[in-house]
């Protein structure tokens, strides 16, 4: 289970598996936040609040829950599983039209601007600064540092990531 | 075996009814299942690679069969919500025009994400700014 952290990224991935096995499918769930629970809120929250030194840990938690969108791609004879997590709605429009092109059978390339960084380390921290620039992606640096181990497919994308992100950075 | 499937348009008019009795509850989930069809018959030994002339698209609420909810607790958990059941088969020429109307309905039908934080998109912008200003210092 790999959780993938950039949508074409996702895409990409997920076309060359189809590709591989036409057998793959796809899950979306759109899943809402559990209802708020009143007991659990009505107890002093004080005690935990302090512990949170992360100013952006510390934002990403107040802010109100959303619903979460999260997909998956599965070939169940292999095991492989893709998946990919967003909150953002602004993505539903390219996510479908992903999938679309996924369920015709398309290979999706890794677009030029977009950064490519899957299974790369030691890009990592450019990366960062390179989310910055661009302002494309939301802030999910720590997300990043976890997913920093290689992804479960191999692709030429980490190799030609750096002549594009130099592109993107204009 | 065989799962009911219902025409694309009926799928659409149902799915959103779904995602907005979803919504209504204010709590649950819906999944969306794509996959294409291959057909079983004498294609069992020759897993051909070659693009599926159809595609099997789902739609579910993830809740149980009524019967299988034996408890008369949890079902009143669940305020006795049915299970939801679509499936449609979309051929690959009309692929085009079904993704455009089922992004439509997924777009209209998932208020809950996040809209774009204009405010947020703002101090980015700012940020940006000085970044710029900070290596362009460090460059000269």
């Amino acid at each position: 289970m790999t959780y993938l952290d950039d949508l074409h990224s996702y895409l990409h991935h997920s076309s060359l598996l189809i590709q591989a096995y036409p057998s793959t499918r796809i899950t979306t769930k759109y899943s809402l936040p559990r209802k708020p629970n009143t007991k659990a809120r009505s107890k002093p929250k004080d005690a935990t609040v302090p512990t949170t030194d992360t100013a952006a840990a510390a934002s990403q938690s107040k802010r109100e829950p959303s619903a979460v969108l999260t997909l998956k791609t599965y070939h169940p004879d292999s095991g492989i599983c893709l998946k990919y997590r967003t909150d953002k709605a602004a993505e539903v429009g390219r996510l479908l039209g992903g999938l679309g092109r996924l369920a015709k059978g398309e290979i999706i390339e890794m677009p030029a601007t977009s950064p490519a960084q899957i299974g790369s380390t030691t890009t990592a921290a450019e990366g960062d600064k390179m989310e910055v620039d661009s302002g494309m992606s939301a802030p999910k640096a720590e997300d990043k540092v976890v997913m920093a181990p290689p992804a479960v497919t191999q692709t030429g994308g980490g190799g030609g990531g750096k002549g594009k992100k130099k592109k993107g950075k204009k | 075996m065989s799962q009911e499937r219902v025409s694309n348009d009926e799928f659409l008019n149902r799915l959103t009814v779904l995602l907005s009795s979803t919504h209504s509850e204010s709590h649950g989930s819906v999944y969306l299942t794509q996959k294409p069809l291959i057909p079983t018959t004498a294609d069992s030994s020759s897993s051909s690679p070659s693009p599926p002339s159809q595609i099997l698209v789902r739609a579910t609420n993830g809740l149980s069969k009524p019967h299988r909810t034996a408890k008369p607790k949890s079902k009143s958990a669940d305020s006795g919500k049915p299970k939801v059941k679509l499936a449609t088969v979309v051929e690959v020429a009309d692929l085009d025009a079904f993704y455009a109307r089922y992004a439509e309905v997924c777009k209209k039908g998932m208020e809950g994400l996040r809209k774009r934080d204009k405010k947020k998109a703002k101090e980015k912008a700012k940020a940006k700014k000085k970044g710029k200003a900070a290596t362009g210092a460090a460059g000269a």
